[in-house]
């Protein structure tokens, strides 16, 4: 689970404001006068393409896409149907994001404890600072996924090398064909 | 004319050189896959294209050039609206609609390799337009699926008739003094365009009903009863040939193996039913020649290939670049597999003045003559 804490000095923002300025890697769409759609965050969620043409929805019961909510009492989230561009946050609201098809699931969390789980300084014994803090937290017993290495260059060389030579046999064809247009005058 | 006639190859072995050059366009953007089948077909394209002036050629490479414009308003359309990604190399204000906010690298690179992907499949329909003899095609295929056969030779043959057509009325009107200025004065272009292609539609449908292809099913004693299955059979065989395509795009290549078998074999059993009454003569047999072979068994292999990597290494056939712009991931067996595209140049046998007499023939002549 990720958990980030963003301080802003309006009085309010849009969702996907305060999404964009979490510094959570995600992806969005622009839908026009619709808002954005969020296709993945944390490299959890859709591909581009896939987010253009269903924002994520599969056609399963169950398959997941990104849902948003708003905790109006502890433990009580409420999903925001409109979307996060049209979303209004205020200080003090706890907002969440889950990658489920139907019941997220979500925990019971306080403004103190997400500031907590995001890494935010301490002012006086309460949690906060200026800058937005992000953090993600695996439970207990699951394996951290390690970063995929990159091929080596010896690979992309070689691959280099096989296009070379099917655009060398594109031009011996070409080539072909102009010496039989001049042989047939 | 026959195939054999038109590029050296049977209208089969070119139809599963189409299907391996267009799934991976279809089923991807991977960079190294793109380029690989670009390179391959373009070449193939080159080697099989008739003379540049002729009418055919002239339409095929106009419906290129539309291609290449699409694709060029298509990349330039995504870089203005998506604005994804880690590498921003300018921003609008965000006060303009739509456009408005970073414009990056990410869907630069996105839209160009979505234009690289479109124009690979024009340059394969171009190709296949010009290479594949619709009416070998028809006689080929079972009786019961000849009908589709005619509908994508005349599906087919539209875009370049049009575009023949319209280079002929223009010629036309310009010898009377006629020149098209605003969308207004487009009428006396367009409305002998369309009264062409309408005389083109009816005289196309007498030549169809001619030969029979508007005949009704065979109503032989005893066969009549066993109809209507096989027919309902070869229509559920195209649905399932249709939910493998679907399965195969949506990234499902086991589930789509199952389908294509059914597929084949409810088309196979529907095509092997009682012999029609009615025989088409044939002047001249198709033969399956050993060029054809290699092509399609070479095709074959690309095919396989692209579907097992589909399976075991998606990523070296699909490719996103949001949100962040990576090095794409490379597969060199499927590249070696792509390079096999190359194969129709590589074993067409050579025609008559590919010859070395008649090159030197040919070359005597242009020393002569002057």
């Amino acid at each position: 689970m990720t958990y980030a804490f963003v301080p802003f000095q309006e009085e309010t923002i849009s969702g996907i404001d305060l999404l964009k300025r979490s510094g959570i890697s995600q992806v969005t769409i622009s839908f026009g006068g619709l808002g954005e759609g969020v296709c993945s965050l944390e490299g959890e969620g859709c591909s581009a393409t896939a987010c253009r043409r269903s924002v994520c929805q599969g056609s399963g019961v169950n398959a997941p896409f990104w849902q948003y909510f708003r905790q109006s009492a502890p433990g009580e989230w409420r999903p925001l149907t409109l979307g996060a561009s049209a979303t209004k946050v205020r200080d003090g609201d706890v907002d969440a994001w889950s990658w489920t098809g139907r019941e997220a699931g979500l925990p019971a969390l306080s403004l103190a404890e997400v500031a907590r789980l995001a890494g935010a300084p301490l002012n006086d014994g309460v949690p906060g600072g200026d800058r937005p803090v992000v953090q993600t937290a695996y439970p207990p017993g699951f394996v951290r996924p390690t970063e995929e290495k990159g091929q080596g260059t010896v690979v992309y060389v070689v691959a280099g090398t096989l296009l070379a030579l099917i655009g060398g046999g594109s031009i011996y064809a070409a080539r072909r064909r102009q010496l039989r247009g001049e042989a047939e005058g | 004319m026959s195939a054999l006639d038109r590029a050296g190859l049977d209208a089969r072995a070119w139809l599963l050189w189409a299907l391996a050059a267009s799934l991976p366009p279809l089923l991807g953007r991977n960079p190294f896959v793109l380029t690989a089948t670009l390179l391959a077909v373009l070449g193939v394209r080159t080697a099989m294209a008739p003379p540049s002036d002729t009418p055919g050629a002239l339409a095929w490479n106009g419906v290129v050039r539309l291609a290449v414009v699409f694709a060029s308003v298509g990349a330039l359309f995504n870089v203005l609206t998506a604005h994804l990604g880690d590498r921003p190399f300018a921003y609008l204000p965000s006060a303009l609609p739509l456009i408005g906010g970073p414009l990056t690298l990410n869907a630069l690179v996105y839209g160009l390799l979505s234009g690289a992907a479109l124009l690979t499949l024009v340059l394969v329909g171009t190709t296949l337009g010009w290479a594949l003899d619709w009416p070998t095609l028809a006689r080929l295929l079972p009786a019961r699926l000849s009908t589709l056969a005619v509908a994508g030779a005349v599906a087919w043959a539209f875009v370049p008739q049009t575009v023949v057509a319209l280079r002929e009325i223009r010629e036309a009107q310009a010898a009377r003094g006629y020149r098209a200025r605003g969308a207004r004065e487009l009428v006396p272009l367009l409305v002998p365009l369309l009264a062409g292609g309408l005389e083109r539609a009816v005289t196309l449908a007498e030549a169809l009903e001619s030969r029979a292809f508007a005949s009704p099913p065979d109503s032989h004693p005893g066969t009549s009863s066993r109809l209507p299955w096989r027919s309902a059979l070869a229509a559920l065989g195209l649905a399932g040939a249709l939910l493998g395509a679907y399965l195969l795009g949506a990234g499902a290549p086991i589930a789509t193996l199952p389908a294509l078998g059914a597929s084949v074999l409810a088309l196979a059993i529907a095509g092997a039913g009682p012999r029609s009454s009615r025989r088409r003569t044939r002047y001249r047999p198709t033969r399956w020649s050993r060029a054809d072979s290699l092509v399609a068994v070479t095709g074959a292999i690309t095919v396989a290939a692209v579907v097992i990597t589909l399976a075991a290494d998606p990523a070296a056939i699909r490719y996103d670049p949001y949100p962040s712009l990576t090095l794409p991931r490379v597969n060199l067996g499927l590249l070696a597999a792509l390079s096999l595209l190359l194969s129709p140049v590589l074993f067409i046998p050579a025609r008559p003045s590919d010859s070395p007499i008649m090159a030197a023939r040919g070359r005597a002549q242009r020393v002569t003559l002057p």
